[in-house]
C-alpha cells in the first residue's frame, strides 16, 4: 500500500500542515504513545482498479485513505484538517517514495470529513482529544503487474 | 471443458489485403485497454414463401448479415493502436479485424472478418476514467476457429 506511504510524504510537503504540526508529526497507520499533540495519522480504507480491461493490465487504481487530525482542542484538529484540505485537495503530479520508486497521482481528492472526541482508554476528563477525520480518494498509477506462469511439480 | 472467463480477450484492426480481401493482423499489437468487447453476430433475413395451399406458413433463408463490432475503452493515446482505430474512423477504408475471445488454455475462439469503423466517440464524466467507444459494421462473411 505505497499510496499510504505517498500522502504521509506529500503531507510532510505541505506547507500550511507542516506549518501548524509540523514535519515530523505525521505518521503512518498509528502514532507513538509519548507523541506530543498536535499530529496526524494517515491510515488505508481501500484500494481497488478503476476501470479493470480485458487483458487485466490496467495500472490506474483508486484509493481511499482517512487522515486523522488529533489534537486537545476542536480549534486545533479542525483547524488541521482544514489545512489537509487545502493543501492537498485536486493535487495531481510524481512523487519518489522513501524506496526511490516514483509514483504518478492523477488526482487526489477530499471526499468529506467527520470530527470525534476520542475519550481515551480511561474516560479520564483530561485524556480526551478531537479528532477530525479527512476523507481522501487517491488516483494514482500502480506499478504493472508481471504474473507468474503457474506450473506443477515444484 | 468449463465456461472461460474474459480475461485475455483482444482485438486487433489491421489493413485489408488485395480486393478488400482479409489479412490477417495477428502481428499487429492489439488494441490497449479495451473494457468491454461485444461482437453481435449474424442476422439471418427470412423470405416467406406462402402459398395459398398452405396453413402454416412457410419460409426460406435469406441474405446473411454479419453484424457489428462494439469497443469500450479506457483512454490512452499513447497506445499507438487506439490512435490507428481512431483514424480509421474517418478514412472510410476497410479494415480486417481479429477477435481472440479467451485463450487457448481457457479453451477460446476467434472471430476474424473484414469491417469499416463506422462510430467514435470520447466520454468525460465527473470522477471517472475518460473512455472511447468504437463500432465497427462487419461487412461479408466472418470466420470463426478454435485457438
Amino acid at each position: 500500500m505505497r499510496f499510504v506511504e505517498a500522502i504521509h510524504k506529500i503531507l510532510q510537503q505541505a506547507p500550511t500542515v507542516i506549518g501548524f504540526v509540523g514535519a515530523g508529526n505525521i505518521f503512518q497507520s498509528l502514532a507513538p504513545p509519548t507523541t506530543a499533540f498536535p499530529f496526524i495519522v494517515v491510515g488505508a480504507q481501500s484500494d481497488d482498479a478503476v476501470s479493470p480491461t480485458l487483458t487485466s493490465k490496467d495500472t490506474l487504481r483508486r484509493a481511499t485513505i482517512v487522515v486523522d487530525c488529533v489534537g486537545t482542542s476542536l480549534v486545533d484538529a479542525a483547524r488541521i484538517a482544514d489545512h489537509v484540505r487545502y493543501d492537498l485537495d485536486k493535487a495531481k503530479g510524481s512523487i519518489t517514495l522513501v524506496t526511490s520508486a516514483t509514483m504518478v497521482i492523477q488526482s487526489v481528492i477530499i471526499t468529506n470529513d467527520s470530527m470525534t472526541f476520542d475519550l481515551g482508554s480511561d474516560g479520564g476528563e483530561n485524556a480526551g482529544v478531537f479528532v477530525c477525520s479527512v476523507n481522501i480518494k487517491i488516483y494514482y498509477v500502480a506499478t504493472t503487474p508481471v504474473p507468474v506462469s503457474l506450473t506443477t511439480g515444484l | 471443458m468449463a465456461a472461460t472467463i474474459s480475461y485475455s480477450t483482444t482485438i486487433k484492426i489491421g489493413p485489408v489485403g488485395a480486393a478488400d480481401a482479409y489479412s490477417s493482423p495477428s502481428a499487429i499489437a492489439a488494441i490497449g485497454e479495451v473494457t468491454s468487447l461485444s461482437f453481435d453476430g449474424v442476422a439471418q433475413s427470412s423470405l416467406e414463401v406462402t402459398s395459398i395451399a398452405d396453413a402454416v406458413k412457410r419460409y426460406k433463408a435469406g441474405i446473411l448479415d454479419a453484424g457489428s463490432i462494439a469497443i469500450e475503452l479506457n483512454l490512452d493515446y499513447d497506445d499507438a493502436q487506439q490512435v490507428a482505430i481512431a483514424a480509421a474512423a474517418t478514412d472510410r477504408a476497410l479494415r480486417s479485424y481479429l477477435i481472440s475471445f479467451g485463450a487457448a488454455s481457457t479453451g477460446g475462439m476467434t472471430v476474424s472478418g473484414v469491417g469499416v469503423v463506422t462510430g467514435f466517440s470520447v466520454k468525460a464524466a465527473t470522477d471517472a476514467v475518460l473512455t472511447i467507444s468504437f463500432s465497427i459494421k462487419c461487412s461479408a462473411a466472418y470466420t470463426l476457429t478454435a485457438i
